[in-house]
């Protein structure tokens, strides 16, 4: 008895906190900023970049595609309203019709894009060719690192905004980061197959928090001043009549895969209000609602919905998994009984 | 491979399922290949230096042992101190030497050696292999039984990385036999794991963001001095979470296979002087360094002015052992100095002796204040320990000693909200000063709430970015 009542206290004293906070305090305090990740490992390679994909990206009957905002979706979640399997491929300032192009060769079935001014013409800087020079294998870090001081040199030489810069180059770098880590006998793959699975299940269960991520309370707060400069530079009016070019494009690829009988939906995703007013002033909202009718496919637009981001435009795990189930059930009742 | 990653939790089940059901000798064995592989993970040519290291010190152990010349067993002695020092200022100074030596010689020399790799661990283990040497010179311990068990107390993976350095006498017997494994040991080892994997993952981990807000020279200069202040101490929160976390997890581990590690930190936030912090902050280094450095040097059998000498060489040693930088031989150098204002404002008495409550008002003001001026001295010397060079430590200082009255507060501060992080780690220094001060027991099932607080604690909090250990890199 001596031994187990240590036990016994500390099991005790552990579920009492995890209720307290689970069904008491955690409710009460603001949402966690974080955003999920929905996406698996599954890196897709092509000439512009790495993109990511859900684990059965290939098999699944319902693909979500768009930029970095699709990651913030649980696909799982969306295949369980609609019970049919769906994946997503994504990538940081994807523009939409180069996923489209891309998901076309993969057979009819239903596409889901994700739509804004952002993923219509995602200014990108010049000398992206470079990137297509990336060596296949980098032998080591040092390689890599060294590689990466010199594209961002080569990118700042070239008058380029710094922040677009590093975030273009930090997306390839943690992905070669972590296949040279594998190769070198790194915990990495097995703390993803065990550790990630571990966490994402805690997280879909437990309200987490983490220091810098919590909204507007506690250790951190958002300061999104600067990110809606970048934004409303990204969708400045001279790259209007690009956009629109694009928008034309979209549409008559949007016709192309109707008529080869995929069923297609545009939806626009949640954001901040005050990103939202950006996007208006460089593209009314009715531009969307044209794009589908001339299209023939459905719109779904959650963009004035009720889910909190944690930069303006991300969407907190939370609201992702909340917009998750409410997205697969607005493509089930279009699709009917 | 660290210990607050799934992989090696893996690892350890294993090892552990070999050490307690294979026979003995299999076991040790087994568990000589498991700290290898261990050590491989990093790079397998590591292991080519620890076994250099443990060939070399076993050989010396044995021909120390084994003659009754003073003559020959000191100069087996000088070639362990030559190899094992050799190896550590080789693999771990040589850049800093190179870089000095240009900035000597000016002109534009630059030496290139950014792909230098420093072999983790190798300060702990050659100051392992070296007690040993020198324990057999005193004839304080007779050799190892056999190679493998020597090799064993070199590498044994508990240990191997960031310490607590434990002396041959301390581990070597216990590996005669293999000891059985009771509930009191289980539950030890259980709190010490949780204990250490909270103070490295929910506080430290949590903590570093706030603190390199701090300590980068574009940052320091938007900060009010206040800000500063607080930066400073969420790295003293995070630099004991980090490091005592560590041997936490590594004596909680040894505690689960059967075994004793000595104690490695006694909240050194409480010390009530800088000797008192030494007892109690990496407890196994200062007296490692006492030991060996500090007593042969003389310590203080010879006078005041050769004491205050042995003790500036050991602090200025004990910090270069930690880092090839001269901010860390400042960092010893500053503490090389307190030590000896203190020893000569105050003698050799301890503090406080255990169990020894404040008497009166004035008694409780002078050891509060003594506990307070220590920890602020240990604040400022903390600069030079995370400043990368001595332009980042001095703009940090000079923003903690802006006159409040100058200082513009209506500069962004740094958020106070991580004090929360910085709570329960005062929570336990104050429950060890209550120990301490009043004798109070440590109850048995106030330990299992406080697990079973770290653990909810280890459950709701989210890892953003993984942070090695800081002790990694020394």
């Amino acid at each position: 008895m001596k031994r187990v009542l240590p036990l016994a206290v500390g099991a005790v004293v552990y579920a009492a906190l995890l209720a307290g906070w689970q069904f008491g305090l955690a409710p009460r305090l603001p949402e966690q900023v974080y955003t999920l990740d929905a996406a698996g490992e599954g890196i897709l390679w092509s000439p512009l970049g790495p993109y990511r994909a859900s684990d059965d990206w290939e098999a699944s009957e319902v693909l979500i595609v768009g930029d970095s905002r699709v990651g913030s979706v649980e696909p799982g979640l969306v295949a369980a309203e609609l019970d049919r399997s769906c994946g997503v491929l994504w990538s940081g300032g994807a523009e939409v019709f180069e996923l489209v192009e891309m998901a076309r060769d993969w057979g009819p079935r239903t596409l889901v894009a994700a739509v804004s001014p952002l993923s219509l013409l995602h200014p990108k800087p010049e000398g992206l060719d470079l990137l297509e020079q990336v060596p296949e294998r980098f032998a080591d870090i040092d390689e890599l690192r060294e590689w990466m001081e010199d594209a961002r040199r080569h990118f700042l030489d070239l008058d380029l905004e710094e922040s677009s810069v590093d975030a273009v180059l930090g997306q390839w770098f943690a992905i070669e980061r972590r296949k040279i880590e594998r190769r070198e006998l790194s915990t990495d793959e097995i703390d993803r197959r065990f550790g990630d699975r571990v966490d994402a299940w805690r997280s879909r269960r437990v309200r987490t928090i983490s220091s810098g991520t919590w909204r507007d309370s506690w250790f951190e707060t958002v300061d999104t001043s600067a990110s809606n400069a970048s934004y409303r530079n990204s969708l400045r009016p001279e790259t209007r009549a690009e956009r629109e070019a694009n928008f034309a494009a979209l549409t008559e690829q949007l016709r192309e895969l109707v008529r080869a009988g995929w069923r297609v939906v545009c939806v626009r995703l949640p954001l901040a209000p005050e990103l939202l007013e950006i996007e208006e002033e460089a593209v009314a909202s009715a531009r969307f609602e044209r794009l589908a009718a001339e299209a023939g496919v459905p719109f779904l637009d959650y963009s004035r919905a009720d889910y909190l981001t944690g930069d303006g435009t991300h969407m907190t795990v939370t609201s992702g998994l909340r917009f998750s189930r409410e997205l697969g059930s607005d493509l089930r009742e279009l699709e009917g009984p | 491979m660290s210990f607050d990653t799934v992989t090696f939790w893996i690892f350890f089940a294993l090892a552990w399922t070999a050490w307690r059901t294979l026979p003995f000798s299999a076991a040790k064995t087994a568990v000589l290949a498991f700290s290898l592989f261990f050590y491989a993970w990093w790079n397998p040519w590591f292991c080519t230096l620890i076994a250099a290291s443990s060939v070399v010190d076993f050989v010396v152990g044995a021909r120390i042992h084994a003659s009754s010349d003073a003559r020959v067993r000191r100069r087996w002695l000088l070639a362990s101190l030559v190899f094992n020092l050799g190896l550590l200022a080789f693999f771990k100074y040589t850049p800093f030497l190179a870089q000095n030596l240009a900035a000597l010689i000016g002109g534009d020399w630059q030496p290139d050696l950014s792909g230098w790799i420093v072999p983790v661990g190798i300060s702990f283990y050659t100051f392992q292999t070296l007690s040993y040497s020198l324990d057999i010179h005193a004839r304080r311990i007779a050799p190892a039984a056999s190679f493998r068990d020597f090799f064993l107390y070199v590498s044994f993976f508990p240990q191997l990385v960031a310490g607590p350095i434990v002396r041959a006498r301390e581990l070597l017997p216990q590996f005669g036999a293999r000891r059985p494994l009771n509930a009191r040991l289980v539950q030890a080892g259980l709190y010490h794991v949780i204990w250490g994997l909270f103070l490295k993952m929910v506080i430290a981990d949590n903590l570093a963001p706030a603190v390199g807000r701090v300590f980068r020279p574009e940052g320091i200069g938007e900060l009010a001095p206040l800000s500063v202040w607080l930066g400073v101490v969420y790295f003293s929160v995070q630099i004991f979470a980090d490091f005592a976390g560590y041997s936490g997890i590594a004596i909680g581990l040894a505690y689960l296979m059967g075994l004793r590690f000595p104690r490695n930190f006694r909240y050194p936030y409480i010390a009530a002087g800088l000797s008192d912090f030494w007892r109690r902050w990496h407890i196994t280094l200062s007296e490692w360094l006492r030991d060996y450095l500090y007593i042969p040097l003389g310590g203080n059998r010879h006078g005041r002015v050769r004491t205050w000498i042995a003790l500036s060489l050991t602090m200025l040693l004990g910090g270069l052992w930690h880092g090839a930088a001269w901010t860390y031989v400042a960092w010893g150098a500053l503490h090389g100095a307190g030590l000896i204002v203190e020893r000569a404002l105050i003698g050799r008495r301890r503090h406080t002796a255990p169990g020894q409550a404040p008497v009166g008002a004035t008694d409780w003001i002078a050891r509060v204040s003594r506990i307070a001026l220590v920890y602020v001295f240990v604040l400022v010397t903390w600069v030079f320990f995370r400043a990368e060079d001595f332009g980042m430590a001095g703009a940090v200082l000079a923003r903690m000693f802006t006159s409040p009255l100058a200082a513009d507060w209506s500069m962004p501060a740094t958020n106070w909200r991580y004090l929360a992080l910085a709570l329960p780690v005062l929570g336990m220094h104050l429950a060890q000063l209550a120990h301490e001060w009043f004798g109070l027991r440590k109850s048995t099932l106030l330990r299992a709430a406080a697990a079973a607080f770290m653990l909810f604690a280890l459950t709701v909090f989210r890892r953003g970015s993984t942070v090695e250990f800081i002790y990694f890199q020394f």
